[in-house]
């Protein structure tokens, strides 16, 4: 994931506002609220898999 | 210990019906004509790349405590870039700055840290990175957790170690930037523009081993890279010849414990250079299965604490004809 805009030419990048640490610590629980909650249900599907020796193709799977 | 089962040999969970463009094209295996490297995983979010959904697969079945520490090293990283002071500091002797800035690092938490000037073989296809130095930094991870790979415990200690990474690069830029000097940090492990295994051989940190991983005399390869990039003035270090290949070209411990057979015993050519290769369609399969894998580093004779410069000495003796045994 890149965290800094590639938008300002080398040596004039602007200060990061409180704003910008406010949207980067929402992007950054937002993440963990996926991981926590809608990836549950990838965890287990994987992990069973994994157990029962079966294959997960990942190209089916829809959720990512 | 062997970590070579049968049955993981002979199974892994993750496939493709429709395998992506073989991660080996990508990296151009087989090539013999220079060119810039090309992305082919760990994406940094703005291209879509031909194994992205592996690689989103690998972020959703990291175990918690990996994802706790990205999320930190996105924090960290926040700081990678930001304004430049007004006011310069002038540099009249760039081999004292150079000093100060090693210092600085160490302070920080490097274990490593080399320079060296940017090279276009540093820089992937179609990015930029238009600065004169590269300051490249090692820390060091925990042995004894390295030792339980593959695992969570050593998923864990990866990623805490890439959060220290995006910290000291971060601080390291912030610092020279204070100076009136741009400066930029990259952590890992989504660099992004840059290629750090090269910046670090050619700062002097070892040599790229079998294993696909750089090897140096101090750590062997128990630590992780980050790189800042600047034009504050400073001296590059030389690339070192610590007997890597001399062993490497004998050893075959890794090739032998790689679970899916993905390390090669020859070099190979690789976007017009002959060098030590792994197998990317066989290695990414298992390494997203187990957070990270890095097997193919804890076997390597080097990775043993305190061995790594008893050996180089040994081998580069040997060379030498001054007798000595590596064995």
């Amino acid at each position: 994931m890149r965290t800094v805009s590639p938008k300002h030419p080398k040596g004039q990048e602007p200060p990061r506002t409180f704003g910008d640490n406010l949207r980067l610590l929402f992007r950054i629980f937002a993440t963990g609220y996926g991981y926590f909650l809608y990836g549950r249900g990838i965890r287990k599907e994987f992990y069973d898999k994994q157990r029962l020796k079966q294959k997960v193709y990942i190209d089916e799977i829809d959720w990512i | 210990m062997s970590f070579k089962t049968a049955d993981v040999s002979s199974h892994t969970t993750l496939a493709y019906r429709h395998q992506p463009k073989s991660g080996n094209e990508i990296n151009g295996r087989g090539e013999t004509e220079w060119r810039q490297a090309s992305h082919v995983f760990h994406n940094d979010g703005d291209d879509v790349l031909p194994w992205d959904r592996l690689d989103n697969l690998f972020a959703y079945v990291n175990p918690w405590q990996v994802v706790i520490r990205i999320m930190r090293n996105i924090w960290y990283l926040r700081k990678s870039v930001g304004p430049t002071a007004k006011m310069q500091r002038a540099v009249d002797d760039p081999a004292a700055m150079t000093r100060e800035i090693k210092e600085r690092a160490k302070a920080l938490g490097a274990g490593l840290v080399g320079v060296t000037r940017i090279k276009p073989e540093y820089v992937y296809q179609g990015e930029e990175v238009p600065y004169e130095n590269a300051i490249a930094i090692g820390v060091v991870m925990d042995r004894d957790k390295m030792k339980e790979v593959p695992g969570v415990i050593s998923a864990t200690e990866v990623m805490r170690i890439y959060a220290e990474v995006g910290r000291v690069t971060s601080q390291l830029s912030e610092d020279i930037r204070a100076m009136g000097w741009p400066a930029r940090a990259y952590g890992n492990p989504n660099s992004g523009d840059l290629l750090h295994i090269p910046v670090s051989i050619d700062s002097g940190f070892g040599q790229l081993g079998k294993h696909g991983s750089l090897i140096s005399k101090e750590y062997g390869s128990n630590f992780r890279l980050g790189t800042v990039v600047t034009d504050l003035p400073l001296v590059a270090d030389q690339p070192v010849d610590i007997g890597v290949d001399d062993l490497c070209t004998r050893c075959n411990v890794c090739v032998r414990e790689c679970p899916v057979d993905a390390i090669y015993q020859e070099k190979q050519p690789v976007r017009g250079v002959e060098k030590w290769y792994v197998d990317f369609d066989k290695c990414i399969f298992y390494f997203t299965e187990t957070a990270g894998c890095g097997i193919c580093i804890e076997v390597c004779p080097w990775s043993e604490e305190d061995k790594g410069p008893w050996l180089s000495e040994k081998l580069l003796s040997k060379r030498s004809g001054n007798g000595g045994s590596a064995n």
